[in-house]
């Protein structure tokens, strides 16, 4: 008598399908594109702030726009803000800008820049405004005796300003880009500040730059941050340099000089 | 533990081979997203997989059972991804490595050991492309950049072009590399465990569809009577039933194979009896010493001679 036929094994069938699916898988995945960063201004338009144009208002031609921040910072520094924005605004005789913030304006303009930095976004915006207006207000080149203080002062407010809202500005409609352009700022400065001695380098503000800059995009790349990510999307040039090492800020200052070229640390009279 | 058959071996080295396809074909950025390596590499990987293929198939036969044909596709895309993971992402210095893999196989024709060499070109080739990897994850652009002695320790910027020179210059769009940069570790973990599945995956795959072979020739064979399959395993053991040529044959050719093999071995045996028989004058050239102790020892232990048996 033939012994009955043993039934089929199925544990090979069932690892043949696994096979064939991760095949599959692995074909598929091979065409998988990279995931692309979409900018905060592509959200619907309803949700968009109120103040059109943002980066108007950070360019030289933001007098003419200046007085619509009135209505959008807090009310508790409105007051302040409007006649600080007056003040700067009319600025014309070109001080050194340590001499600026050691007068009393200067110094009620760091009381309301804390104020405006730990409010809502509407008054971290105006605050970025005042700042860039003052750089372009006040002289800070560091000329040929390397004076490099004036740099690193305004440099100094702009590292307060990022550390504070750099990372929440990455996907906010209102205050991305112009967080993008502060970081710019902010490396041009220091560079400024770094190149300044005619022989070797002012390397203080250059590792000081270079610490805030690292921590604020996140490298190495394992750690990008928000900001580092659209900073890589819209300033490719800048990050690529920081990640280099060598003469780290020259993109940012490459970059500053095509979107700011007024910004030499000479009073655009 | 359940001993497992040769199909369920194939079975589960195709899983590991294409879990390492998988992952080899993996990437991740400095956001953490995945992206896919691209299909260029895996293109020229497939092609270089299928000469292998073809240089395996004139001496190794064709698969003739589904689990055969199911190896043998596993073992190319397996081959193709490990290929793949070995060359640089794509440019120049790919082709670069297409090369020497084609030099090396052209120098190396005609010799039968190769293993050890394939295997340590296959090395260095990741090692370059792991190195290119690197670099590119650090936003340099080149191999290699040296410093220009005296040059480079000049404080002055207005040098800096001039400070170094950078060899072998890449860029990210021909490396395939994401927009945002790519994670060296998480992307190297990933390629070396699935570097690692695939190598394994394809060397117990190359085992299971032999002794899938040995099976179905075993099968065959006790097909015949048990004491005759006996017989026939004992003139033709299975240890040598690849090197005999009967691997990959259709039932048919196989049987026939079989046949001729057993009618060629028993005529040898025949003829080594007779030539055994024919031997006994020997005993009296026995010179002495250890040759003739050697050769009486063999007598000692011949037939019987035709009067012993006949008393």
């Amino acid at each position: 008598m033939n012994p009955a036929p043993s039934p089929p094994n199925r544990a090979p069938i069932l690892l043949f399908a696994v096979a064939t699916a991760l095949f599959a898988a692995a074909l598929f995945a091979r065409g998988l594109a990279p995931k692309k960063v979409v900018l905060p201004r592509d959200i619907p338009v309803a949700e968009r702030p109120k103040l059109r144009d943002p980066m108007q208002l950070l360019s030289p031609a933001a007098r003419l726009r200046a007085q619509e921040l009135d209505p959008l910072v807090s009310p508790a520094q409105a007051t302040t803000f409007t006649a600080v924005r007056k003040s700067l605004f009319a600025y014309a005789t070109c001080p050194e800008l340590l001499d600026f913030a050691n007068s009393a304006d200067g110094q009620r303009f760091e009381h309301l820049l804390e104020d405006l930095r730990n409010g809502t976004r509407e008054d971290a915006f105006a605050s970025l405004a005042l700042i860039l207006r003052a750089a372009r207000a006040c002289e800070w080149k560091p000329g040929l005796r390397a004076h490099t203080e004036h740099a690193e002062k305004l440099g100094t407010w702009l590292g307060d300003w990022l550390r504070t809202w750099a990372e929440p500005s990455a996907k906010d409609p209102l205050l991305s880009e112009p967080a993008l352009a502060a970081g710019l700022v902010y490396g041009k400065i220091m560079h400024t500040a770094w190149k300044a001695p005619i022989v070797g380098h002012n390397q203080a503000p250059y590792d000081k730059a270079l610490a805030l800059l690292d921590e604020l995009t996140g490298t190495p790349p394992s750690h990008r941050t928000a900001y580092g990510e659209m900073l890589q999307l819209r300033y490719p040039r800048a990050l690529t340099q920081l990640l280099l090492r060598t003469d780290a800020l020259s993109g940012c200052a490459e970059e500053c000089a095509t979107l700011y070229p007024d910004l030499t640390g000479e009073c655009a009279r | 533990m359940t001993e497992r058959s040769a199909a369920w071996m194939v079975g589960f080295a195709s899983v590991l081979v294409a879990a390492g396809g998988l992952l080899l074909g993996l990437q991740v950025d400095a956001n953490h997203d995945l992206s896919g390596t691209g299909f260029v590499q895996l293109s020229i990987g497939a092609l270089l997989a299928l000469l292998a293929l073809f240089a395996r198939a004139r001496t190794g036969g064709f698969p003739r059972d589904t689990t055969g044909v199911f190896g043998v596709v596993s073992a190319f895309l397996g081959l193709a991804f490990l290929l793949s993971g070995v060359l640089a992402p794509g440019g120049p210095w790919m082709f670069f490595e297409v090369f020497a893999l084609l030099v090396f196989v052209a120098v190396r024709r005609g010799e039968t050991k190769r293993g050890a060499g394939a295997l340590v070109l296959l090395a260095l080739l990741l090692l370059f492309r792991l190195w290119v990897t690197y670099q590119g994850s650090e936003r340099r652009w080149e191999l290699v950049s040296i410093d220009v002695p005296i040059l480079s320790s000049l404080p002055f910027s207005v040098l800096d072009p001039v400070k170094s020179v950078s060899l072998g210059s890449f860029t990210p769009r021909e490396m395939n590399f994401p927009p945002a940069g790519l994670d060296f570790a998480l992307t190297t973990a990933l390629w070396a465990v699935g570097f690692a599945l695939c190598a394994a995956g394809l060397a117990l795959l190359e085992r299971s569809l032999s002794e899938h072979e040995d099976d179905r020739i075993h099968a065959l064979i006790h097909t015949l009577p048990t004491p005759l399959a006996g017989l026939v395993e004992r003139l033709l053991p299975e240890s040598e039933w690849r090197a005999l040529g009967l691997h990959g044959l259709a039932e048919r050719a196989l049987a026939k194979r079989i046949e001729e093999w057993v009618r060629d071995r028993m005529a040898k045996q025949r003829a080594l009896d007779s030539a055994w028989r024919a031997s006994s004058a020997l005993e009296f050239t026995n010179s002495g010493g250890i040759a003739g102790g050697i050769q009486q020892a063999l007598l000692d232990h011949g037939e019987p001679r035709k009067d012993e048996s006949d008393r």
